[in-house]
């Protein structure tokens, strides 16, 4: 009963949204001005509401069904039962296929709902362009959801028990990433929107930047918080200690992101400047269009990985179609358009333009080398060829050089001016950065009793960016205070801006970022030992020592539980470790969870191997451990990289004016 | 400076076009591929080589032999320089257990020649094991550390190889193998490659 009334919400919000996207079209052509187009704004917003509500209707329907064990829905039998936990039971809803893609489109219908009613500053006539791309992007989506993927098919008979979701997404983080995920995949939609609607006006300029910026950080910051998410998950649950495999679909995120990031630095110029708007409209395109490839990517199972799902070649077909409609409609225009778009104001080399620019073609460089390593196996084997795989050491080696100057010219930036910066600009305080920066690498040399070439580097950059970083910052605040001397730290610290104080942080997020990656990959250590009760291992600063192994019968898995005892210099203080391995009573897999002694930076990590057959049948076990230095640093600095994306919605500049003419609604 | 900013209206503006119309062909080209069928790089070329030692059931090793003689070893009846089959299994592999039978049931038919791999396995270990549950292997290598492993290309225990007469690999099973193993993947293998 829910199913089939969720199935004709999903039904009556393809109409409506088929509908709205046309008559919106129809009824904007040769509309310009602001006045004229406020009452087909009006309808457009309703319709978008109401589109929303539909979605959101046939969601609730699934997460029900999902709620009370709703076995005739197809769906819910093959990916839940009744003995998995509530929560889980819940978090199944997106767990398969065709609910994620349900997700995928309830988030898409969010944003749009979200710009439709935001008071962000975008003239009327945009703003129904906008929204005329959104439901036509979303009608797309929402009939293969309808005709290929329907997350409410019914099951005949129906079963006594579901199947059971899949044990690895069985965890509290794999309820968060894929939503995050999304909303960041999803979120680029409304910039591409932007762009699709400023070559369908003819209109690109500083206003057009502004409009797009909060919408893109916003995005960018989710799609930041939902790789970040995934990174974790895949650290603490598929127990190689690994944080990143540059797995396809790893990669497949990674893409938009990169172009994302380009896309907000770029937009900088484009807003400020009114340069670089060709580029721009292709990167506010693009950063979409890959958000789409990443979905098809996870969606069709071309590639091998941990998230295929459905290895039906008629989806993928009908997601690869709906790809090329999206994308290359909007290429098109771009060709067509993008001419009477104008280039704006040249720049010289060393201004503020050109340093952004070179931010721009270092994410492209590394862009390009994700998309060569992630689809070549792929062409070499549609080629004839034989399997092959490019892994590691292949993505490393090429990413390191990119990562290095983006570092060095990332500090540099804020010190530079538009149009043309004096070098001496740029010395003082570079020198000043990298005095410090190279007394910082010296004190961790000296800490470590250790150098490399590698690790030098990585220290040296990250150093030079956080100092340049919160230099300029400081700088910037004190250059206040001598305009305005009586003014108070808080007060002139508002003047700078939000936007300011995100670059800064999510700056800082950077050079956090890449100090936990050096650490972890020169400190890292790890250790396979056979322990019987009683015997101890030591690994980085710590000591383990082996308990025994319990048996735990749980809701849906019965789990052997290790204790293990850890202790580190005298050993006053003892922390109690246990990793498990599960057995999934419906589906019989085996899932190993580790435990992980986390002090803020550092992580010590034990997984549970298998009981070792030993002569006296003393209950020996293997186990894994791993001693991951500063490990949580690349997650505190994807959280202050995002939260930067997250602050800049509360730029005032991005807020609609009081003037006419202009943020209507 | 900036060249590619100065005349927009150009043929480069087509590029994203082709770029995404390249990518498409081979990604619906693609969705016809099985991107988990993972084949042997070995298959139809020889057996990388080695020598290896013997596992003796009463003591430390002594004797070794070079994989490429192991066709022409006479230790069993009428196979001498037939095709033969290569087992990786270790005593600690929970599904060696599940071929096992079989094994002993191709061994007793003698069928094909059997040699074991002892994969990443403590001998005693793997004495006790064969002991318990049966030889059925003629032969038994060892490969404490797993450094031919490597070259086999081994990365699910059991594995298993079947040679030609000339040493060549025809086939490659990842997993146990099950009881149609010879009738119906070994025999038309040894038949196609004739």
């Amino acid at each position: 009963m829910i199913a089939t009334l969720s199935q004709f919400a999903l039904a009556l919000a393809t109409v409506l949204c088929a509908f709205g996207a046309i008559a919106a079209f129809a009824g904007i052509r040769g509309v310009f001005s602001h006045e004229s187009a406020l009452p087909l704004l009006k309808s457009t917003q309703y319709n978008v509401s109401f589109v929303f509500g539909l979605v959101l209707l046939a969601f609730s329907g699934l997460l029900y069904s999902f709620a009370i064990s709703d076995f005739s829905v197809r769906n819910v039998a093959e990916n839940s039962n009744l003995a998995l936990p509530f929560f889980y039971k819940l978090a199944a809803s997106w767990g398969s296929h065709e609910g994620s893609f349900l997700l995928w489109v309830l988030m898409f219908a969010g944003w749009m709902q979200a710009l439709a009613v935001s008071r962000f500053s975008v003239s009327a006539s945009f703003k129904v362009r906008v929204l005329a791309t959104l439901q036509l992007v979303l009608v797309g989506f929402l009939v293969y959801l309808l005709f290929a993927s329907n997350p409410f098919d019914f099951l005949s008979p129906v079963p006594v028990d579901g199947r059971d979701l899949n044990p690895l997404l069985q965890d509290i983080i794999m309820i968060v990433h894929p939503p995050m995920l999304y909303m960041g995949y999803v979120g680029f939609a409304v910039t591409f929107a932007f762009a699709v609607a400023g070559l369908l006006e003819g209109r690109f300029d500083m206003t057009w930047a502004r409009w797009s910026r909060p919408w893109t950080n916003t995005a960018w910051a989710f799609l930041t918080v939902g790789i970040a998410l995934g990174s974790w998950w895949a650290y603490r649950e598929l127990g190689w200690g690994g944080w990143w495999f540059w797995d396809p679909v790893e990669n497949a995120s990674l893409m938009p992101w990169l172009a994302g990031t380009a896309l907000i630095h770029s937009l900088a110029v484009s807003e400020k400047r009114g340069a670089l708007r060709s580029w721009t409209l292709l990167l506010a395109l693009t950063t979409f269009a890959l958000s789409l490839l990443g979905t098809f990517l996870v969606r069709s199972g071309v590639l091998t990985s941990v998230h295929a799902f459905a290895t039906d070649p008629e989806r993928g077909v009908f997601i690869l179609a709906l790809l090329f409609l999206v994308v290359g409609a909007s290429y098109v225009l771009y060709a067509l358009k993008t001419g009477e778009v104008g280039q704006g104001a040249d720049f010289k080399l060393g201004g503020r333009e050109s340093l952004l620019l070179s931010n721009n073609v270092l994410m492209s460089a590394a862009l390009v080398t994700v998309m060569l390593g992630t689809l070549y196996p792929l062409v070499v084997e549609v080629l004839g060829a034989r399997k092959m795989s490019v892994g590691q050491p292949y993505f490393e080696a090429v990413f390191a050089p990119i990562l290095l100057p983006a570092l060095v010219l990332m500090a540099l930036g804020p010190e530079s001016r538009w149009r043309e910066t004096p070098m001496a600009q740029f010395m003082k305080p570079g020198f000043f950065a990298l005095i410090v920066a190279v007394l910082v690498l010296a004190g961790a040399a000296f800490f470590h009793g250790y150098i490399s070439l590698l690790w030098s580097l990585g220290v040296v950059a990250a150093a030079f960016l956080a100092v340049s970083t919160l230099a300029h910052a400081a700088k910037s605040t004190r250059m206040l205070g001598v305009q305005k001397p009586e003014s108070g730290l808080w007060y002139r610290a508002g003047r700078l801006g939000v936007s300011y104080w995100a670059m800064i942080l999510a700056h800082l997020g950077v050079a956090v970022f890449v100090v936990g990656i050096s650490w972890v990959k020169t400190f890292e250590t790890e250790t396979d030992a056979v322990l019987k009760p009683g015997q101890t291992a030591e690994i980085g600063p710590w000591r383990i020592t082996f308990i025994g192994v319990d048996s735990v019968q749980r809701q849906n898995h019965v789990a052997a539980l290790g204790v293990f005892e850890l202790t580190r210099g005298s050993g006053n203080v003892i922390y109690l470790m246990e990793p498990e391995k599960r057995r999934y009573n419906s589906s019989e897999q085996i899932m190993t969870e580790a435990a992980i002694h986390s002090d803020w930076f550092s992580d010590v990590y034990v997984g549970l191997g298998d009981a070792v057959q030993t002569p006296g049948n003393d209950g020996a076990w293997g186990v894994r451990l791993y001693y991951k230095p500063l490990i949580n640093l690349i997650w505190w600095g994807c959280a202050l990289m995002a939260l930067g994306g997250f602050i800049t919605v509360f730029d005032r500049r991005y807020r609609a004016r009081k003037a006419p003419g202009a943020g209507a609604a | 400076m900036l060249g590619f900013q100065k005349k927009p209206r150009k043929l480069h503006v087509y590029a994203p076009i082709v770029i995404l119309l390249l990518l498409g062909v081979f990604l619906l080209r693609g969705l016809w591929l099985d991107p988990k069928k993972l084949p042997s790089t070995l298959i139809g070329k020889p057996i990388p080589h080695a020598t290896l030692l013997v596992l003796s059931f009463d003591g430390p090793e002594a004797s070794s032999v070079n994989v490429l003689d192991i066709k022409a070893l006479q230790n069993t009846d009428g196979l001498k320089g037939q095709p033969w089959v290569l087992n990786v299994f270790a005593s600690w592999c929970q599904a060696c257990l599940v071929e096992h039978p079989y094994l002993l049931e191709l061994a007793r038919q003698k069928k094909i020649r059997l040699v074991g791999l002892a994969y990443k396995d403590d001998l005693a270990n793997t004495r006790r094991w064969l002991a318990q549950h049966g030889n059925p292997y003629n032969l038994v290598l060892i490969d404490p550390q797993g450094q031919y492993g490597i070259e086999l290309g081994v990365y699910g225990v059991p594995e298993t190889f079947l040679m030609s007469a000339s040493n060549t690999v025809l086939h490659k099973q990842v997993g146990p193998v099950s009881t149609g193993y010879f009738d119906s993947i070994a025999l038309p293998a040894l038949e196609a490659s004739r």
